[in-house]
């Protein structure tokens, strides 16, 4: 390689252009070697391995044995556990998704109106969305929501009863949910550009029309920004749908209280690395990878009744 | 031009670091596996065990007292929590990576890894006094049996216990538990607490393995958890019921915190019992050094209550050092564990974090070092060792699920979803399949 680099800074200007050329090429499939290296070992090859061992009874000591559709009929006629763990994250999805995107919108709208400080604000907020996922700021979270934590005296203090938020096994979903809600960061950001897009005459004109900020809101902004609010939604499916640091540390590595946290990804890694399962882990990590496809796939077909593209509307 | 060189000298470099990574590890590896077969200058050993920080830092200092007497032998610590360990464990199994020490668990861990093959049979080390367990109570070792042959060393010795703050009950009128009481002692002491100091009386009877506490009381009822061949149960669906209702009748009088409240708890120095605000607790006899946080908590123990005490109470290694058959340094692996429980300078570090020390001799020279807690722990341990019986193996190769059921049905039961006889009823009928 340096045996080349040498070449080209000696060569005569007319050589270089087809030499380079090809060099270019070189380096580019070197800077990409990597990541093709990492996909093919790191994505590609686990994948289609877990796809095999879905079929097998594999406990990651011993060799896997084939049992056909055993562990997926296992799943969805035996284990009440595992429909458990479908019902929390159903419930999760349809609720941190709408709290996230919401509380994101809200923010996004603030931050579009604020000149001065700007750029500030937009790092300040986006910060919680950077740790989120990590486990330090789960270990604050149950914290917060403990027993006598800053939560529950707050409660105290303005009169209110305490809650029993993590030990209550209807009330530990909330306090996730809240923390998904809290972590409105990256959608923020996108509504945020999308709100820039929106042509400011459209207001205007409104205005001049009589039309009151509400209004504005429903007719101008909202169907604006229905391709951002697609591309959120989808994201945000799928993030959710995959949730686990939060309640792994929450419910302490167990969905607890009586399996009131278990999503499914907790459950999978349970079965896995606890019950050492890695069959059955297998086989339920392709069920959620086809529930998300489809509904990642519901959600692009329902988009043609209600998202609103600006060359269409011409 | 000069942008094609800038790039590509970055490159170039990060190719170099990343093949010098590689080489490094390699031969890394190189002078680990050499080093045996030329006999030659340093030999690297991995030691792998659960525990906190305060086992972390006297487990390093016994590797260095080590290291220091053994020039050519450096030792790799590794640590992790309980919860994760078993999960690396297997990983570096499946990697067939394991390290060349690991700390053990009685039951279904030392089963499950000896029964994949990888685990070295120890007899040859233990017949060649290279670890010397000559001073070793007979039924402590045979703890580390599994299908005839020794696969485990017993570093230390547990058993279960009550802790109790001897203040608190001195304060609510009663005096220390009797060796020989019962739980309608247990009960109407705990009470009572409750009832002069406004405080808990006891903890919830729940452990993190849920199926330890259970299983003493069957024990003491003079049954058993599960057959000798672990293939099915061997006890009273009504005894188990019996077992939660103590939970529950405490839990309804106000003497013991509610199911939710003990889901809240994070970390041993929140427990009751070491803010002083519960008067009994039920743990591993080790857990009095946390719990007592080193002493400053007035905590003593006592043993379960009865009746039945001697049939249901047992010694148990709290812990086993095995080595792995992929291990290259297998003598001086087993060398180390000679150390960790033979050598005074070493018990001296350790003390009673791990459990008591096995070998009689290190007990008694440990003797004048021993803080009042040690010493404590000390008497309980000798007089459980005059008032138990052998403990059950407890190795049916889906103890991880069967324990699952158990916490979980436990939980309903103790939240008052289910009675006490339907939740005994589920747990059999959810559980009896796994043993087959």
């Amino acid at each position: 390689m340096l045996a080349t680099k040498t070449d080209t800074i000696a060569a005569p200007a007319p050589r270089v252009r087809p030499r380079r050329r090809k060099n270019d090429n070189l380096t580019g499939y070197l800077f990409i070697l990597p990541f093709v290296i990492g996909f093919i070992g790191l994505t590609l090859f686990p994948t289609l391995a877990s796809l095999y061992l879905s079929f097998t009874d594999y406990n990651m000591l011993g060799s896997p044995h084939w049992v056909g559709m055993d562990n997926f009929r296992q799943m969805f006629t035996q284990d009440d556990k595992y429909w458990q763990s479908v019902r929390v994250t159903v419930q999760y999805v349809f609720t941190a998704v709408p709290v996230r995107l919401v509380c994101a919108l809200l923010i996004a709208m603030l931050l579009d109106r604020i000149t001065a400080g700007a750029g500030f604000f937009r790092t300040v907020l986006y910060v919680p969305s950077l740790i989120g996922g990590s486990v330090a700021v789960s270990v604050m979270w149950k914290q917060l929501f403990s027993d006598k934590g800053a939560i529950n005296a707050l409660l105290t203090a303005v009169g209110l009863h305490p809650l029993p938020w993590l030990g209550d096994p209807h009330l530990a979903l909330w306090t996730l949910v809240l923390l998904a809600g809290w972590q409105f960061g990256s959608p923020m950001l996108i509504f945020l550009a999308g709100l820039k897009n929106i042509p400011r005459e459209l207001y205007e004109a409104a205005g001049v029309d009589g039309a009151n900020a509400w209004q504005k809101f429903v007719r101008i902004t909202l169907p604006m920004l229905t391709p951002v609010i697609l591309f959120n939604v989808v994201m945000q499916v799928i993030q959710a749908f995959l949730a686990f640091t939060p309640s792994y540390i929450i419910s302490n590595g167990h969905g607890d209280p009586l399996d009131g946290t278990l999503l499914y990804v907790l459950y999978l890694f349970r079965n896995a690395f606890e019950f050492f399962k890695m069959g059955y882990a297998s086989a339920m990590a392709w069920v959620l990878l086809a529930v998300i496809a489809l509904c990642t796939a519901l959600i692009f077909r329902s988009s043609s009744y209600w998202v609103h593209y600006e060359s269409e509307s011409e | 031009m000069r942008r094609t060189a800038a790039w590509l000298l970055p490159l170039a470099m990060t190719m170099l670091v990343a093949t010098g990574c590689g080489g490094a590890g390699t031969s890394q590896n190189d002078a680990g596996g050499g080093a045996s077969t030329q006999g030659g200058d340093t030999i690297t050993l991995r030691f792998s065990w659960w525990g906190d920080q305060t086992r972390a830092t006297l487990t390093q200092q016994v590797i260095d007292l080590y290291e220091k007497l053994h020039p050519n032998v450096k030792i790799q610590p590794e640590f992790t929590g309980y919860s994760g360990y078993q999960q690396k464990l297997t990983t570096e199994a499946a990697g067939n990576n394991l390290p060349d020490i690991m700390q053990m668990n009685y039951g279904p861990m030392i089963t499950q890894f000896t029964t994949q093959g990888l685990l070295e049979n120890l007899e040859p080390y233990t017949d060649a006094h290279t670890i010397d367990v000559t001073k070793v109570d007979k039924n402590l070792v045979n703890e580390g049996y599994v299908n005839g042959h020794l696969y485990g060393i017993p570093i230390a010795e547990n058993a279960l216990a009550v802790l109790y703050n001897p203040d608190l009950l001195h304060k609510a009128g009663l005096s220390d538990p009797k060796p020989d009481w019962t739980w309608d002692d247990f009960i109407h002491m705990a009470e009572t607490v409750h009832q002069k100091l406004g405080i808990y009386g006891a903890r919830t009877l729940v452990f993190n393995d849920s199926v330890t506490l259970p299983e003493y009381y069957i024990r003491a009822h003079g049954q058993h958890l599960f057959t000798p061949d672990q293939k099915g149960y061997a006890y009273e669906d009504q005894t188990l019921a019996d077992f939660w209702k103590i939970s529950l009748k405490l839990i309804q009088d106000g003497a013991a915190p509610t199911i939710d409240k003990i889901q809240q708890i994070q970390g041993l120095e929140q427990e009751p019992i070491a803010q002083q605000k519960a008067a009994f607790d039920l743990h591993w006899s080790n857990q009095l050094t946390v719990l007592s946080n080193n002493g400053k908590v007035p905590l003593k123990l006592a043993p379960l209550p009865g009746p039945g005490q001697d049939q249901g109470m047992y010694l148990k290694a709290s812990q086993f050092l095995s080595i792995s058959k992929t291990s290259k340094h297998k003598e001086q692996a087993a060398d180390f564990i000679n150390f960790f429980i033979n050598n005074l300078d070493a018990a001296k570090i350790l003390k009673t974090e791990r459990g008591l020390p096995v070998s009689s001799d290190i007990q008694e020279q440990l003797k004048p070092d021993l803080s009042p807690i040690d010493q404590e722990t000390v008497d309980y341990i000798s007089y459980v060792t005059k008032h138990s019986s052998p403990i059950d193996p407890d190795s049916p190769p889906k103890y991880a699920q069967i324990s699952q059921v158990m916490k979980d049905v436990e939980q309903k039961v103790l939240f008052g979803k289910e009675s006490p006889e339907a939740g005994a009823k589920e747990f059999r009928s959810k559980t009896e399949s796994l043993l087959k």
